[in-house]
């Protein structure tokens, strides 16, 4: 085994049917990574090697509905664990450093309704009303007195409107969704200036959202998401170079098959076309196949470990261009075993991944 | 050994097949027992019995259907 090649890839495990060690360039994270597989298929432990070996590299950020994660501090010392429902902190109106206030208004308004089911009456009067909270506070000018989520709610309130008229509807579903965010945990909106986000961006980040409602979970990993992308947009930050890893686990919350007609598609389709170009990649990892196509599409590493239902594994084979007797092998895959199919080197193999060391 | 009583195949010949393949692996060796018939595998079985390339016989029954990629490849 090279083992000179730990500096630039990844070791995933060795190729079944001979010792041959399965290496994976770090570059090509950023062509994204699909992992599928029933629970306690060898997923997770997957991660865990892929992760263990990239956080000495890269930025990596896990989003974790089910405190997986948590677990790798045993070897890792470093890295940072944050219950989103009781000790982070982040104002969703803070813009990231480098990226213009107004369009960062522009981007979190637009992202709030899409993912909370609101059409573009609301959408523009969210827009219009944190527009004039950030003209009276000047932050169009510099200033950094960025109003909260609860300050915005009461702008929203104070609105004048005719009353029975269409936007006092409007107004009212948005005020509902905002009370069911400020409820959920008041603390992690309940700022004008969050957690430091850019000196994160470089570390080992779990970011855990069990107990948060799906809207709430999935407007968090997209709002985080946007402001990676936003952050890189604004200083600049296009190439090949691997800069920041997102691991999604239970990645169906985010990438839903489900899509309003009326909403157009979700944000994250278009996130991970463009993340790639701003040194970002993702890992997405679930029991089941039933994704939105845009993780299929745009992933080029797919990993296929035991399914445990027929159409899942016929929506993985089709995607991955298996045959039928290697679809039908998926079967007999042990724990810890998977079908890859490595579009670089045009094979399909066996990964077998040994257990990650932990208790 | 019910299963094989209607190959063509002698039971002596299979179960002394058995025995000298028990040091390739034994697993594989109870699929070769089940393909091989004069029926199906006419060519193999007769390799087998002739006592000649045994291995590459049990091999291409119990068909692997991916790749061994070596480690250069993934570099």
């Amino acid at each position: 085994m090279r083992t000179e090649l730990i500096h630039s890839h990844v070791l995933f495990g060795k190729v079944k049917g001979s010792s041959a060690p399965v290496w994976y360039p770090f570059a090509e994270f950023l062509k994204h990574m699909l992992i599928l597989g029933r629970t306690g298929s060898g997923k997770t432990n997957l991660i865990y090697w892929i992760v263990y070996q990239l956080s000495k590299k890269c930025g990596v950020w896990m989003f974790d509905r089910k405190e997986d994660f948590r677990h790798l501090l045993q070897l890792n010392k470093d890295m940072y664990v944050f219950d989103l429902m009781q000790d982070f902190c982040f104002n969703p109106l803070q813009p990231p450093p480098y990226f213009h206030p107004k369009k960062w208004v522009e981007m979190v308004t637009e992202l709030y309704c899409r993912i909370n089911s609101l059409l573009g009456v609301s959408q523009n009067m969210l827009f219009t009303a944190c527009d004039k909270l950030f003209e009276d506070r000047g932050i169009y000018d510099g200033g950094r007195d960025y109003p909260s989520f609860f300050e915005l709610y009461d702008a929203l309130k104070k609105m004048i409107l005719a009353r029975w008229s269409r936007s006092a509807g409007s107004r009212d579903s948005l005020c509902n969704r905002f009370e069911a965010t400020l409820a959920t945990n008041k603390s992690l909106y309940d700022c004008s200036i969050g957690f430091d986000l850019e000196s994160l961006l470089n570390k080992t980040v779990v970011f855990e959202l069990a107990g948060l409602m799906e809207t709430q979970a999935n407007f968090w990993i997209n709002l985080l998401l946007h402001w990676v992308f936003a952050y890189r947009i604004g200083k600049k930050e296009r190439g090949s170079q691997l800069r920041n890893i997102v691991v999604f686990d239970e990645a169906k919350a985010v990438f839903s098959p489900f899509e309003n007609p009326n909403l157009g598609l979700a944000p994250i389709t278009y996130m991970v076309s463009m993340l790639r170009e701003f040194g970002v990649g993702i890992i997405a990892a679930d029991q089941t196949a039933q994704l939105n196509n845009s993780i299929f599409a745009n992933s080029q590493l797919k990993i296929l470990f035991s399914l445990g239902s027929g159409d899942d594994l016929l929506k993985a084979a089709r995607s991955m261009g298996l045959d039928a007797e290697q679809a039908a092998y998926s079967h007999n895959l042990g724990v810890g075993e998977a079908i890859v199919r490595h579009h670089k080197i045009g094979k399909t193999f066996i990964l077998q991944i040994p257990k990650f060391p932990l208790e | 050994m019910k299963a094989y009583q209607n190959s063509l195949i002698p039971l002596d010949s299979l179960i002394t097949l058995a025995e000298q393949s028990r040091s390739i692996e034994e697993a594989w060796v109870q699929r070769a027992l089940v393909a091989l018939s004069f029926k199906y595998e006419p060519v193999l079985a007769q390799a087998v019995l002739m006592r000649s390339l045994p291995e590459v016989a049990i091999r291409r029954i119990n068909r692997f259907w991916f790749d061994t990629p070596r480690e250069d490849e993934f570099i």
